[in-house]
């Protein structure tokens, strides 16, 4: 079910009048258990029978969670558990998304070997959100086993956590050691956080149905043109980063919409986005951009991988691999491996020459020279991010890369594309209030400019949306 | 003390409202004179009032959109069950229900106590489909009316009809539930807020056609009021072959299910004709040329209303008084 959609609001209308009759009291047990049940329809109205998927991989950990914590005295018993719970989640993960790029490879294999074989077409209806809700679903698993969270003693709650609809398709990811206890503490309505909900809810719904989807419509009608041979550099580039910018949007709306109906259920949900555009480090850029998938990477694979505990070499060896799997996360696709390797790359480099170092001021113009590389690089990466193949990825870098103007006739369309630029306003004007904040000392937007903020996006909403498209990050 | 934060928090909250309400007017004085549009404002579109269809028609097609392809193939509402029910059948694109029209030829055949049931559907379909509907649901009609150019009897299915065919009846229930909501939520929004049109990308809202699940026709609650001549084609084509494979495949079923197959087109720009007669022929089955003086189309493909009447009501006379369709409906010779 996405958000945009009557379904979606039908399924929130019936949240929002439990939590204000069920839930008004909080510790409301008839409450919780509703939100699950409504999570699960949320989650079925996609394919029902995947039901079974979110239900196992949430049995699985809270069964291993459990009996980890009853052989608390044998690390053996307790490793083979975990174990058990993590091959379960990276089954169902493999099997579903990976089924089709390893068939395919297996395939360039055995034909490179020199046999004769027919690879058999994968095609599986991936469903949504499961990078998501495994990677929740394990690190829960994985806490339990560190010794930092105690199982969780009813199924339901744990379902909850992962099912919990916000931000089950979508992230943010959420840690369970954040989300558990909030389903004791009291949670009752209260006025502001409620608006402050409703103005998230609105933010990211602009970002979503006007920015994004305006943008995207437009990537999508000239993404083939700019990837032509001798296409204008300017049709490129504008592709590039209309892209970009329809990325955030698509993505950083969603993580807005989550956030706010978390907020108005009585629920708080990590940060995921906080203005990646003014980053002056890849190692910034990362604290900024799907902030909970950087720091999952960090605690589950680059701190087991030793982090920087094995000395520099290794260090950047395992940033290299966390990046990889990183883009392998995203999709499996050649394209995603290579963007994931592109961006671990240039974050060993920028570690390995000492380029940002934390504590480590930078000198405003060396500062601003490593910015606008950072944000070019990023948006060079959006050709391997968005191409349907490595083959057009490099044509369309080739294109970008071959000069600058628009050369010879303009091409179809051109007019519009100018027009698509001032719907890129938006996210520039976004990042240069977090800027303002940051640099300047402006405090964070008061409620009256907020106000000034939703009257304005409101209007838009009503009469600038373009037709809905599917949020990108479903599809992980 | 309590008194005195309620107060002020309702002042807080009236201000907040204020700034957002007037933001907004702002937003609606200054956005739509914005000359972002290569140096022109945008498009306003507004909808204008259209049409009852009826309490027994569901939205169909507009803005490029047709909800009958899954909502037939998945037998969704009622709409397959009258199907189930009719004499006659008329098979065809867009063109068939807005030139074989609903209001001129179902009244016609209520007077002889016939039920017509249109399968017609948009987006240049082929017969391939509602071929599948037939044996899907087993379709037992007594007469098949196929109205089509050439192109109809060619193996193959349009794209819309391909992502039916594709879909579970679960998600073709989604489908319908959230275009139509969708559609009635924006044909009431952009009746007092204009859509604000930047990119040229102008809602087609020409003809807006919902359904009629008694009859499976359309009913165009809007349509353009064009005049555009309709014409034969200047270079007919003399080599038919090509139409015969699948037109015999599609007889076979017919005949197999006991009904009578009669050819006929709507009049259009360029149209053959040829195809009529040397189907006719070679599968043996009546075909109905229909005449094109002064039969006008509203876009330069459907005809309009004016010129539907005319050719329905030809129609249906050169039909029921072909001895075969009297024949297999039981049309007493006398009436």
């Amino acid at each position: 079910m996405s958000f945009v959609s009557v379904s979606f609001a039908a399924l929130y209308v019936v949240a929002i009048a439990l939590r204000f009759t069920a839930g008004r009291s909080g510790r409301s047990t008839g409450f919780l258990l509703a939100l699950y049940g409504l999570s699960l329809v949320f989650y079925g109205w996609h394919v029902p029978s995947y039901l079974a998927l979110i239900l196992v991989s949430t049995a699985t950990d809270y069964v291993a969670a459990r009996a980890m914590e009853g052989v608390a005295e044998r690390p053996r018993a307790r490793r083979a558990w975990l174990l058990g719970s993590l091959a379960v989640n990276l089954g169902l993960l493999g099997s579903f998304k990976y089924a089709g790029l390893l068939a395919e490879t297996a395939g360039s294999l055995v034909a490179l070997m020199g046999f004769d074989a027919d690879t058999p077409a994968v095609e599986i209806v991936l469903p949504i959100g499961l990078s998501f809700y495994t990677f929740q679903s394990m690190s829960y698993t994985i806490d339990v086993y560190r010794g930092r969270l105690p199982a969780e003693r009813s199924f339901w709650r744990l379902g909850l956590y992962v099912a919990f609809f916000p931000q089950l398709v979508a992230g943010p990811i959420v840690r369970a050691g954040d989300f558990l206890y909030q389903l004791s503490r009291p949670r009752r309505p209260r006025a502001r956080v409620f608006w402050m909900g409703g103005y998230l809810i609105l933010r990211g719904l602009f970002l979503k149905m006007v920015v994004a989807d305006n943008l995207g419509a437009l990537v999508d009608e000239h993404w083939a043109d700019a990837a032509a041979p001798d296409a204008p550099p300017l049709l490129a580039v504008s592709m590039l980063v209309f892209f970009s910018c329809q990325l955030f949007c698509d993505f950083a709306g969603y993580s807005d919409i989550a956030r706010g109906l978390a907020y108005q259920l009585g629920f708080r949900l990590p940060m995921n986005f906080d203005a990646p555009y003014i980053a002056t480090s890849f190692r910034e850029f990362w604290r900024r951009w799907h902030i909970t998938l950087s720091q999952w990477m960090r605690d589950y694979v680059y701190v087991p991988l030793g982090g920087n505990r094995r000395g520099p070499r290794r260090a950047l060896v395992n940033l290299l691999l966390v990046m990889a799997v990183s883009g392998l996360w995203h999709g499996a696709n050649v394209t995603f491996v290579l963007w994931g390797v592109l961006h671990g790359v240039a974050a060993a480099v920028e570690r390995g020459f000492g380029i940002a170092r934390d504590g480590r001021a930078l000198s405003q113009p060396r500062s601003l020279l490593w910015f606008a590389v950072v944000q070019i690089v990023w948006i060079l990466s959006m050709a391997l991010f968005r191409a349907e193949n490595t083959a057009q990825a490099w044509a369309i870098l080739g294109n970008a890369l071959s000069g600058v103007g628009v050369a010879g006739a303009e091409p179809d369309g051109w007019a519009q594309v100018v027009t698509g630029w001032w719907f890129t306003l938006p996210v520039w004007g976004l990042h240069l209030r977090v800027l303002l904040g940051e640099k300047l000392g402006v405090g964070e937007a008061r409620a009256s400019e907020r106000a000034i903020y939703a009257g304005a996006m409101l209007f838009a909403l009503l009469t600038l949306y373009a037709t809905p498209r599917g949020f990108i990050y479903f599809q992980f | 003390m309590a008194t005195r934060r309620t107060r002020r928090g309702f002042l807080k909250a009236a201000l907040a409202t204020s700034l957002a309400g007037l933001s907004f007017l702002a937003a609606s004085r200054v956005l739509p004179l914005l000359p972002l549009r290569h140096g022109e404002p945008p498009n306003l579109q507004q909808y204008p009032e259209f049409g009852d269809p009826g309490p027994d028609a569901f939205y169909a097609v507009a803005e490029h959109t047709e909800l009958s392809h899954a909502i037939l193939y998945h037998d969704l509402g009622s709409s397959i069950a009258n199907a189930r029910r009719a004499d006659v059948l008329f098979l065809g694109n867009s063109r068939m229900p807005l030139g074989l029209r609903e209001e001129f030829l179902v009244p016609e055949a209520d007077k002889l106590g016939l039920r017509l049931f249109s399968l017609g559907c948009g987006y240049s379909e082929l017969l391939r489909f509602p071929l599948e509907l037939i044996k899907k649901h087993d379709l037992r009609p007594r007469v098949v009316v196929v109205s089509g150019g050439p192109h109809m009897f060619f193996e193959g299915v349009s794209s819309v009809a391909e992502e039916a065919l594709a879909m579970t009846r679960w998600d073709a229930a989604k489908q319908w539930l959230e275009v139509a909501a969708s559609w009635n939520l924006r044909t009431r929004l952009h009746a007092v807020l204009p859509h604000l049109d930047f990119f040229d990308r102008r809602l087609h809202w020409d003809w807006v056609t919902y359904r009629s699940a008694r009859t499976g026709w359309w009913r165009p609650v809007a349509e353009p009021r064009g005049r555009y001549e309709t014409q034969l084609a200047e270079k007919p084509i003399t080599d038919w072959s090509g139409v015969l494979p699948f037109s015999e495949e599609f007889h076979r079923e017919l005949e197999n299910r006991g009904a009578l197959l009669v050819l006929t087109l709507v009049p259009y720009v360029d149209a053959q004709v040829g195809h009529l007669e040397f189907l006719s022929d070679e599968l043996g089955v009546p075909a109905i040329v229909p005449s094109f003086d002064g039969v006008t189309t509203a876009d330069g493909s459907h005809l309009n209303r004016e010129s539907a009447g005319t050719v329905s009501l030809s129609f249906w006379e050169t039909f029921l008084a072909l001895p075969e369709v009297r024949d297999a409906l039981g049309i007493d010779r006398a009436h």
